[in-house]
């Protein structure tokens, strides 16, 4: 890990990040595929430096890269491929159905905030004394 | 044994509820049988609990359930516990009894109360023989949820759904408090189990703060529980539950609870600096508080809730002082509070149910055949009240001397002076039901013809009815008159609560002592009080006056609520409004501070600037790219900046040492560039923002925040790795890489061996992925894909034939030499991806289809099903899953082949990933004039 490293990753989060806070589905796409590669960049340079291709029989063992971080870089880059493509589909799907790419307010998630709650005790818009009995005239006996 | 008893309530508890209406109110019959079986066998084993009055043996019971977690349920039934149960199941099964006479006729929801009655049993079981402090806790929430159900049974009243709601935010929130009180008890203490906890405290440092904090938690959760000041409003408030329910909760059960707890723990945290001051004055403010409040209630069943709160007061204080004497008092005052306080509750219901009332000023006399509920009404009060020879007397002389006689240091004399005023009150409210019962305190006043005045018109209630208030009357009588009845139980349950204590007999007259003086100046007084008590009522409503002004606790704990739902709703507005933006903008912003915080320390200054030079330029590309991206205007522009930055990354990997990353990241650029390419040609060109412009510098604020942090946590990340002294795990996955997997490519080895469960999942992801694909986009397809008007151009069908060939066998290469050389089934699949994108470059969907026999969905499932059968081959053949073996054949022509059962496995990956690539053209590879929005559609049908 150097420095640079370390701020091109910032730099890989902070745009994808800033894409993600976009209204179209488009940007937000692009933000996710640079958030992958930020996310990717951090494992490998977490993983330590680098050395050489870690292949048995091809050299000393010491001098190779960490194969883990890879493994694990190599499963995250297929998968954010998948998940671009699933991304890409829905977005096909909105301009489908509205003709653009554009993510609208939830309108239920407003009226959420607009509904009466409760705000004391029910029993005060009950008016009338205290009851001091359990039984209405003529039960029980 | 006795968690089958438990398990007993819960289930009997269940079908009684189940059968609800049913049963109706035979279910309390039904209900009877959990006391019984709880007496059935607490009764034998008395003898060996109690030995002789000098602490027998504690019964336990283990029962395992996560050993390797030291999760347990651990059962332990000393005297005291016997005592509480003894409460529990004795007037448990008293309760089932009466309520068959109160609910007389059947009436909805009966059955519901006998079910969820006998759960509370259980869950009060429970609590009082969990020798764990966390079980203890479950019960005590199981208290809370179950009387809950119980308070607001009748769901269809206000009143009793605000009641019930009351109780259970005071105790469940006092419970939660409690809750981290408990833990962190167990954590500094070093055990949680209650009867270690006095051995293992006795031997530590007990000034800590911590502890400290502990000890008021847990005690915010007891004196919720048990009603104490500030938090008693809700007990009166619950008796708005039909009068067997408030016997059983509130005169023997659960407001104990918080008591019992204490009881407990006093013994052993009392020398701890805050223990006995909070406990003394939180008990002393209760007790006189709640006298005062029950002299002032003309509703005989208010009267006695508040008359509860001030008893419970009284526990506090003699328990909670942790000194044996007084803990013997109390418990001779909690069997004692149980029996009278039940019978009273009896009474006030035997009273509501004949006479339709429980308005002391409406009673003048209930009439001829009530003379055995005034007798029990009478012994009940006087036990209360402390006068002898009841064994309410007992308890409170025994109370009264230990704290005149200078057990306690310091203000003993406040103490004791507390305790004399607050019985002063219990002997003027106790005189108050009585005179009340008896038609002594009748108000011409609020008679009116929808209210008539009872006078000796009640039609006298059934033997049946009666009889449990009065049995419970007679105990008190019983044990009073000869205290060696309880007096082996009473002093082994002090010794169980004190086991180095020495505990004096129980005896009715213990001498002319300060007790006695004290206990005469209670009742001269008292009496004094009765006399006067139009003057005294006068008095409390002069003082009521001015003090009325100031909220009651009624009323701050519902200013609370409603505090707290204003500020709900405000949050939720400015938080929850509808924009996915701004849910982010604090989601990011948020998790970016919490990641940061804790790394900053970690952050290695001797960093290096830089590694390697060759780092600057593919850096150089991917910032550049990835700016481009954030900003440009056109959709096109964008993506493919995003592509740009992959290939940055792919010559970053290369350098690092990395080929498998790199081709992967070169083959999935290609394709992603261009899938954007096929799903933006629909959408406009350009982004245009519609984003309100005072969002833009938060947005650009909150991005920032994130660069940073995760630039700070890179740099603390890297050091991570380097600290751990264990040996890396990777060193010997390069150890085993061909011994054990067979084969010299670590990094695939790792991806279809040492992790191949994460790749068999990571298939499955894409699989559904494709899926997801395909029904998103086609969802709205028409019926006819049309093929016309593909313009095919000879030169780049003659070319495009070439390279796809080529292309086509490269990715084969991968897939198979992938196990010892850079390649894999995810890039040989990748790359005959891209072959596949230049064959629709060339020809389009058709052309794609053509490419194989079979329809793109069995290329993706059949890859799943490869790999799946793969892994769970081995099994069949008595291996681990998963586990690959090697093997040699001679082939003709072909000489020596190599092959590992890991190939197949990578086939299905293989399969998989060009499934997908399939699944993605099948997607979005319709020609653009095949193309309508969902509207167009609409019109044209229309048409």
């Amino acid at each position: 890990m150097s420095i640079v490293l370390a701020a091109v990753t910032g730099l890989l989060f902070a745009t994808g990040a800033w894409l993600l806070m976009q209204r179209r589905l488009t940007r937000i796409i692009i933000g996710i595929g640079l958030l992958g590669h930020g996310a990717n960049l951090l494992l490998i340079t977490a993983g330590g430096s680098g050395g050489r291709p870690p292949i048995i029989g091809t050299g000393d063992v010491a001098t190779m890269a960490d194969p883990l971080p890879q493994a694990l870089a190599l499963t995250a880059i297929v998968i954010t491929f998948g998940v671009t493509a699933f991304l890409l589909a829905l977005g096909y799907r909105s301009w489908q159905i509205t003709g653009d790419d554009m993510v609208e307010d939830d309108i239920e998630d407003r009226f959420v905030t607009r509904r009466r709650a409760v705000d004391g005790p029910e029993a005060e818009l009950v008016d009338g004394e205290p009851d001091t009995t359990e039984f209405e005239v003529g039960e029980g006996s | 044994m006795l968690a089958l008893i438990l398990l007993l309530h819960f289930a009997l508890g269940a079908a009684i509820v189940a059968a609800g209406d049913r049963v109706n109110r035979r279910g309390f019959a039904v209900a009877a049988l959990a006391p019984v079986a709880t007496l059935a066998w607490l009764l034998p084993r008395l003898g060996d609990l109690i030995a002789g009055g000098s602490g027998g043996t504690a019964y336990t019971q283990r029962i395992e359930w996560v050993a390797g977690l030291d999760l347990t349920l651990d059962l332990r039934v000393d005297a005291f516990a016997a005592v509480m149960l003894l409460l529990v199941s004795g007037i448990g099964l008293a309760v089932c009894v009466y309520a068959l006479g109160y609910f007389s006729s059947p009436k909805a929801g009966v059955a519901r109360l006998a079910g969820l009655l006998t759960m509370f049993a259980g869950a009060m079981t429970g609590l009082v023989t969990s020798d764990h402090l966390l079980a203890l806790f479950v019960f005590w929430e199981l208290t809370s949820v179950t009387s809950y159900a119980l308070i607001g049974n009748d769901d269809r009243s206000p009143k009793a759904r605000d009641a019930a709601l009351q109780a259970i935010l005071i105790t469940g929130a006092g419970g939660l408090v409690m809750l981290s009180g408990l833990v962190m008890l167990g954590q500094t203490v070093g055990t949680y189990r209650l009867s270690e906890l006095a051995t293992v405290f006795a031997g530590q440092e007990q000034s800590g703060a911590l502890i400290t904090v502990a000890v008021l938690l847990v005690l915010v959760g007891a004196f919720t529980k048990s009603a104490q000041w500030p938090f008693s409003g809700w007990l009166p408030g619950a008796m708005v539950a039909p009068t067997p329910i408030s016997t059983y909760l509130h005169a023997a059960t659960m407001v104990k609870a918080g008591v019992y707890l204490v009881a407990r723990l006093a013994p052993i945290l009392y020398p701890l600096g805050v223990w006995r001051p909070v406990l003394l004055v939180v008990g002393a403010v209760t007790m006189i508080f709640g006298g005062w409040r029950a002299l002032r209630q003309v509703d005989l069943k208010v009267l006695l809730a508040h008359g509860t709160v001030s008893q419970l007061g009284f526990l506090m204080m003699v328990f909670g002082a942790g000194t044996y004497d007084l803990a013997q008092a109390a418990v001779i005052l909690i069997l004692g509070h149980g029996a009278f306080k039940a019978a009273l509750f009896m009474v006030v219901g035997v009273i509501d149910h004949q006479a339709h009332t429980r308005d002391i000023r409406r009673i003048a006399a209930l009439g001829p055949g009530w003379r055995t509920v005034q007798v029990t009404a009478v012994l009940a009060a006087a036990s209360m009240a402390g006068l002898p020879p009841l064994v309410g007397f007992i308890g409170k002389e025994k109370a009264l001397l230990a704290a005149a006689d200078g057990y306690l240091t310091g203000g003993a004399w406040a103490v004791t002076g507390a305790m004399v005023v607050g019985s002063v009150l219990t002997f003027a409210y106790s005189g108050r039901f009585v005179l009340g019962v008896l038609g002594r305190m009748t108000d011409r006043n609020v008679i009116d013809d929808d209210h008539p005045l009872v006078d000796g018109d009640a039609p006298a209630p059934t033997a049946m009815f009666v009889a449990p208030g009065a049995v419970l009357a007679g105990l008190s009588l019983l044990a009073g008159v000869a205290p060696a009845v309880i007096d082996p139980l009473v002093r082994a349950a002090t010794t169980a609560l004190h086991p180095d204590a020495s505990p004096k007999a129980v005896v009715l007259w213990a001498g002319f002592n300060i007790a006695l003086w004290l206990s005469l100046g209670v009742i001269a007084v008292g009496s004094a009080l009765m006399v006067w008590r139009s003057r005294v009522t006068a008095l409390q409503n002069r003082v009521h006056t001015p003090i009325s002004v100031l909220p009651t606790a009624e009323q701050s704990f519902w200013a609370l609520v409603k505090g707290a739902l204003r500020n709900a709703k405000r949050t939720t507005r400015i938080v929850q409004n509808g924009s996915l933006q701004v849910y982010l903008m604090v989601i990011l912003g948020v998790a970016s501070l919490t990641f940061v915080i804790p790394v900053i320390g970690a952050v290695d200054s001797s960093t290096p600037v830089l590694d390697s030079w060759l780092h600057l330029p593919v850096m150089g590309i991917v910032v550049l790219a990835a700016l481009g991206a954030a900003m440009v205007k056109r959709r096109i522009a964008s993506a493919l900046m995003l592509g740009a930055v992959g290939y940055g990354m792919a010559g970053f990997f290369v350098i690092q040492g990395a080929p498998d990353l790199a081709l992967t990241q070169f083959a999935i650029e290609t394709l992603a560039t261009v899938l954007f390419v096929l799903v933006l040609r629909v959408l406009p060109r350009e982004f245009e923002d519609r984003l309100p412009g005072v969002f833009a510098p938060i947005r650009l604020a909150v991005a920032a925040l994130v660069g940073i942090g995760v630039f700070v946590f890179a740099l603390g990340a890297s050091q991570a790795r380097d600290d751990v002294a264990a040996p890396s795990i990777s060193a010997e996955m390069l150890e085993r890489s061909v011994p054990d997997g067979k084969g010299s490519n670590v990094v695939n080895v790792i991806l279809v061996d040492f992790r191949g469960f994460d790749t068999l999942g990571e298939i499955t992801v894409l699989l559904v992925a494709g899926l997801g694909v395909v029904a998103l986009a086609r969802v709205a397809r028409r019926t006819t894909v049309a093929p016309a008007g593909v313009s095919r151009s000879p030169v780049v069908d003659a070319s495009v034939r070439v390279l796809f060939a080529s292309i086509g066998v490269l990715s084969l290469y991968f897939l198979f030499a992938g196990h010892n050389q850079p390649g894999g089934g995810f890039v040989g699949g990748l790359t005959a991806g891209a072959a596949i994108s230049l064959v629709f470059v060339a020809g389009g969907l058709p052309s794609v289809r053509s490419l194989l026999p079979v329809p793109a969905w069995v290329v993706l499932g059949g890859g799943l099903v490869v790999a799946v059968v793969t892994a769970i081959a081995p099994i069949v053949l008595g291996g681990a899953v998963l586990e690959h073996a090697l093997f040699e054949a001679g082939l003709p022509l072909l000489g020596t082949v190599k092959a590992t059962s890991a190939l197949p496995f990578d086939i299905g990956v293989y399969l998989v990933v060009v499934g997908l690539v399939l699944m993605a053209y099948e997607a979005f590879g319709q020609e653009p004039e095949e193309f309508t929005t969902e509207e167009q559609h609409l019109e044209g049908a229309r048409s």
